[in-house]
């Protein structure tokens, strides 16, 4: 419980009773996390995910990108010392996953740990002080995302999985895990 | 960064109060639900004569439980497990138990809710009159009753993963539940299936409740039959409990 309570998660699929408004859920997550949640205090964190409107809307009627927003928020809502986002960005346009990435910067430079799962090698390099690439639940690699590719630049794999010549952490990520699709 | 450990109280007063709003935003299947039992008691008014108020308002109670635990509570908790509602309240720092008490709370309170509303309209259309002891006691073996089908629709949930196949189960049992048990109890069925109807979860549900309402008529049989309600209570809750899994993967 102590573990949880120092965590904040957000799930790939995230999904709340579709009864519930998001003021609701919001409160709702609120009180399980033992955090006071007034109307203002409400509004406020509304205002700053720019979801003024979204009090009295429900989850189900936003767009894919504000779910995530909202999400992001529940999961930061009792300021935990680590968050679990597990890919965050997966269908949203580059608008959203911008931002996204932008409130991931936000959250870091304000000494929370961040802890994000993604298929994504561009996000992976865009975000991401250390990457580890974990393969049938093994850790193969771990390193900052320029030393990953300096270390595998000249592995024959990684080289082979190169589509322009330069190399990438994605030509990295293929090298090291295979070309096969897996199942 | 200080950990703010959440109270249990506090986490189970949100859920409470998310549970609650659910339900108030589902009123209209609450009040469908609600109408199934009182519908029958109208449709039964002729029979409160040949049968004695109490053999028709405790039929028309456990109709009303059967779709409590079979319709309501089974149907929500398959949804909110395929959707993943479960999924992610159990990454929050709140106890499991919680989550299912407040969502227990919420159906106990439809179970006075319809018991309600059967002894209302017991009472306004057919002229139905308990005493006081027959109401108060009409009401907690309506509560031990509506456990039966609560563990029932818990056992339902836990046998069986997807939702839409919950959904037709728990249709399919209900049914069979109120044809079979009505006109089992009615005598329409023979005695073989009489017997059976009356040592089955409708059966014994309806017998207790019946009792109750007339306490001088609780005799040895109606003890057995409570017994044999809260072995149907505890078997099928621990069975729906041990099957569970809160995601639909």
């Amino acid at each position: 419980m102590h573990a949880k309570a120092n965590i904040g998660v957000q799930l790939q699929a995230t999904s709340f009773q579709p009864e519930l408004f998001v003021g609701e859920i919001i409160q709702l997550y609120a009180g399980i996390y033992g955090v006071d949640m007034n109307k203002e205090k409400l509004e406020m964190i509304l205002t700053s995910i720019k979801l003024e409107d979204a009090s009295t809307k429900r989850f189900g009627q936003l767009s894919g990108g504000q779910q995530q927003r909202v999400s992001l928020i529940i999961a930061m809502i009792h300021n935990p010392r680590l968050v679990l986002l597990d890919e965050p960005t997966s269908g949203l346009d580059p608008q959203s996953r911008r931002q996204l990435w932008e409130r991931m910067e936000a959250l870091r430079s304000n000494n929370h740990a961040v802890l994000l799962t993604t298929h994504s090698m561009e996000e992976a390099e865009a975000v991401c002080d250390r990457i580890a690439i974990i393969d049938h639940g093994q850790i193969i690699a771990i390193d900052t995302p320029a030393a990953l590719v300096d270390k595998h630049r000249n592995d024959p794999e990684v080289i082979k999985a190169s589509r322009k010549g330069k190399i990438t952490l994605e030509d990295v990520f293929i090298g090291l895990t295979g070309r096969a699709i897996r199942p | 960064m200080q950990t703010i450990l959440p109270s249990t109280k506090a986490a189970l007063t949100a859920l409470l109060r998310a549970d609650f709003t659910t339900q108030w935003r589902n009123r209209k299947a609450v009040v469908l639900l609600l109408l199934v039992p009182v519908i029958i008691l109208i449709s039964w008014k002729g029979l409160v004569d040949k049968l004695g108020g109490a053999f028709v308002l405790s039929n028309c109670i456990t109709i009303g439980l059967n779709a409590i635990g079979l319709m309501g509570y089974s149907n929500a908790i398959a949804r909110d497990r395929d959707k993943g509602v479960f999924q992610r309240l159990r990454v929050a720092p709140v106890p499991t138990w919680s989550i299912m008490l407040s969502r227990l709370l919420v159906q106990l309170t439809m179970i006075l809710l319809v018991t309600t509303a059967v002894f209302i309209a017991g009472n306004g259309i057919d002229k139905i009159t308990l005493t006081p002891a027959g109401y108060i006691l009409g009401y907690m073996t309506a509560i031990a009753g509506g456990a039966v089908y609560l563990g029932l629709g818990q056992a339902i949930v836990g046998l069986i993963k997807n939702a839409e196949t919950v959904n037709s189960t728990t249709r399919l049992v209900y049914f069979v539940f109120i044809m079979v048990g009505m006109f089992g109890e009615l005598g329409v069925l023979g005695d073989k299936i009489g017997d059976m109807v009356k040592w089955s979860p409708y059966g014994v549900v309806k017998h207790i409740i019946s009792s109750a309402m007339q306490p001088k008529t609780w005799n040895q049989e109606t003890t057995i039959a409570l017994f044999v309600t809260i072995v149907y209570a505890i078997g099928f809750s621990m069975l729906g409990i041990k099957k569970f899994r809160w995601n639909a993967r």
